[in-house]
């Protein structure tokens, strides 16, 4: 009771990140410059998310204050994306986005970033638009 | 088969037709209602982001040559903008409800200026809106807004107004004044969004689960666990945050919601009940909640007077108070699954309860300009006799004239709303005001809900009267 009405609003934050994080990454694999900084963040933010789920690392304390994972059900979200590359070391991959010298490298590397943020954004809008209840 | 542009161009005129069909509302309503001031702000931001939405639509529709992988990234872009504006389409019909004469307006007027005693917040409004559940929302803007703005920024739109908080109240409700005592919770709420409370006590109750649970715990379950004392923190924060703001009306409109006195036996003592004991994910036990909500009563100086009071709302916040933090549990009656004990979990919630005070006090204080929220017991204490005083004789005590030939004083409020819920839920009151009245029989539960409600109107008008008073003195 006195309830925060905030339930659909997580799923719809963290599609509308995700959504931004494919934007500039498509512009980045066009252009292939560096990542700017709300890019860079963004992709860190991921990588700490991912890390505190695999290995137990604190979370909030490394987040940046505009973190699109900062609620359980943004974080399970991650995780239920995170299962969908069985075999794939999700944190590696991401980290070429930003830290990696090799071209071909990187490239590979944004790739699979906009693949990945692209379920993120799909499996968080499906969240959203079911969380009006079981009217269809 | 169609073509990739022929499809989206028809994806974007529907969102086109959607969009429309909300943004109407806004325009083309009905000429003989009014809307307070932050609702016409509303509307606007709605219309201008409709119009924003549109031409976006447009002018990417008509972007020649567009290659199918841009076309693909406009349909999503659609996808996430409909999302979006079905989030919007929540709020406009609610807000377009709450006109002028469906609000308790001079309540709510009364209750801003009371929150922006608070420097941080002096220029800060709501808009309040109905909802179809009997209870009070309150939309998180520090989720909503950067949100709100991200979605415009997709179409170059209009960012969501600064400084406005949202608030959904019962539509049933929207006349009465005691049970809407449990606002200023909501307006808790929106403090705690906007100081991005929540992230900072994230981190404490991080640290110290790490401390108190195995360190290979999962990092997704500890986070919902997180998550689960952060809903008790944030919680706990705005019933505190109310009790300052509102005095003990806030908790009688508590105990009268949730029949919190369902916690007394025959002798209104406290009656033993696992249940009423138990945390739950979202929100600590009612009694522990009315338990610290009698703490902040004594330390702002209601709860010695508020005791006299003959009322089993009051025995209830005793017997709460009576209560240790010990006595109350989590996992007992939904077991957990065995891989933390939970115990530990409200261990941990008790360590950041002095947290949670400090920042109270932090929050509520003055700057070197503006003095912070007065202290209500005192305008409570030096006024509510006579208030209610003139409740019992069926007088609106806008003006109180202590003695006869004294000049009138104007309560505030704050001392109107308490002294006149304290005056309703004394089970002598009314019964002895209606045994003044004629044709009335005070065992009519008709007669004594008709001049309970008397007795509200009677308070709002005052508040209405005082508040008037003031803007021609200032």
């Amino acid at each position: 009771m006195l309830a925060t009405m905030s339930d659909n609003t997580n799923s719809l934050s963290l599609a509308l990140d995700a959504r931004t994080a494919v934007k500039a990454l498509n512009v980045l694999r066009k252009s292939g410059g560096e990542a700017d900084s709300e890019l860079k963040t963004a992709m860190e933010d991921a990588l700490i998310s991912l890390k505190a789920l695999n290995s137990g690392a604190p979370l909030f304390a490394s987040l940046s204050p505009s973190s699109a994972f900062e609620n359980y059900e943004q974080i399970q979200t991650l995780q239920e994306v995170e299962s969908a590359f069985p075999g794939v070391d999700v944190q590696a991959k991401l980290a070429t986005v930003t830290n990696d010298n090799d071209p071909a490298q990187r490239h590979v590397g944004i790739t699979f970033a906009i693949e990945f943020f692209s379920a993120l954004e799909k499996r968080a809008l499906q969240k959203f638009n079911r969380s009006y209840g079981f009217g269809i | 088969m169609s073509n990739i542009q022929d499809q989206v161009r028809q994806d974007a005129a529907s969102l086109h037709t959607f969009v429309s069909s909300i943004s109407d509302k806004c325009v083309r309503r009905n000429g003989a209602v009014s809307y307070p001031e932050p609702s016409e702000r509303f509307f606007s931001y709605i219309s201008e982001l409709a119009a924003k939405t549109k031409s976006y639509l447009q002018a990417e529709i008509e972007i020649p040559n567009k290659a199918p992988e841009d076309c693909l990234d406009l349909r999503r872009d659609i996808a996430i903008l409909q999302a979006s504006w079905g989030f919007m389409h929540q709020f406009v019909k609610p807000v377009l409800d709450a006109d002028t004469l469906k609000l308790p307006t001079a309540f709510l007027q009364g209750l801003i200026a009371r929150f922006q005693e608070i420097p941080i917040f002096s220029s800060t409004d709501f808009i309040f809106y109905h909802s179809s559940l009997l209870n009070y929302f309150n939309v998180k803007l520090g989720v909503f807004k950067p949100r709100a703005d991200q979605i415009s920024r997709i179409v170059d739109g209009p960012k969501f107004p600064e400084k406005l908080g949202l608030i959904g109240i019962p539509y049933s409700q929207s006349s009465s004044l005691f049970i809407n005592c449990l606002i200023p919770h909501e307006m808790g709420h929106y403090v705690f969004g906007e100081l991005s409370l929540r992230k900072r006590f994230c981190k404490s109750i991080e640290g110290m689960l790490i401390s108190c649970l195995d360190v290979s715990f999962p990092g997704g379950r500890r986070t919902e666990l997180i998550e689960c004392i952060a809903n008790w923190v944030e919680e706990l924060f705005c019933d505190l945050f109310a009790v300052r703001l509102m005095g003990f009306s806030f908790s009688l409109a508590f105990v009268e919601l949730f029949n919190s006195a369902t916690a007394l036996d025959d002798q209104s003592r406290y009656k033993e009940s696992k249940e009423a004991l138990e945390f739950d994910p979202n929100y600590p036990p009612d009694l522990f909640r009315l338990r610290k909500q009698v703490a902040v009563l004594k330390s702002d100086g209601w709860w010695e007077e508020l005791q006299k009071t003959n009322s089993h709302y009051v025995r209830t916040l005793e017997v709460a108070e009576k209560l240790d933090d010990t006595d109350f549990n989590f996992g007992v009656l939904t077991p957990s699954d065995k891989s933390y004990d939970p115990a530990k979990v409200v261990e941990t919630f008790l360590g950041i309860l002095p947290n949670i005070i400090e920042k109270l006090n932090e929050v509520t204080a003055g700057d070197a300009e503006k003095p912070g929220i007065q202290n209500g017991a005192g305008l409570w204490k030096s006024s509510g006799k006579l208030i209610e005083e003139y409740l019992k004789n069926g007088v609106v005590p806008s003006s109180l004239i202590p003695d006869s030939g004294a000049e009138p004083v104007f309560p505030s409020p704050v001392a109107l709303i308490n002294a006149s819920y304290r005056y309703y839920v004394d089970v002598e009151s009314l019964p002895k005001l209606l045994s003044s009245i004629e044709n009335t029989n005070c065992n009519s539960i008709g007669d004594l809900s008709y001049w309970a409600k008397r007795v509200e109107m009677w308070t709002a008008k005052a508040i209405e009267d005082v508040i008037l008073l003031a803007k021609e003195r200032h």
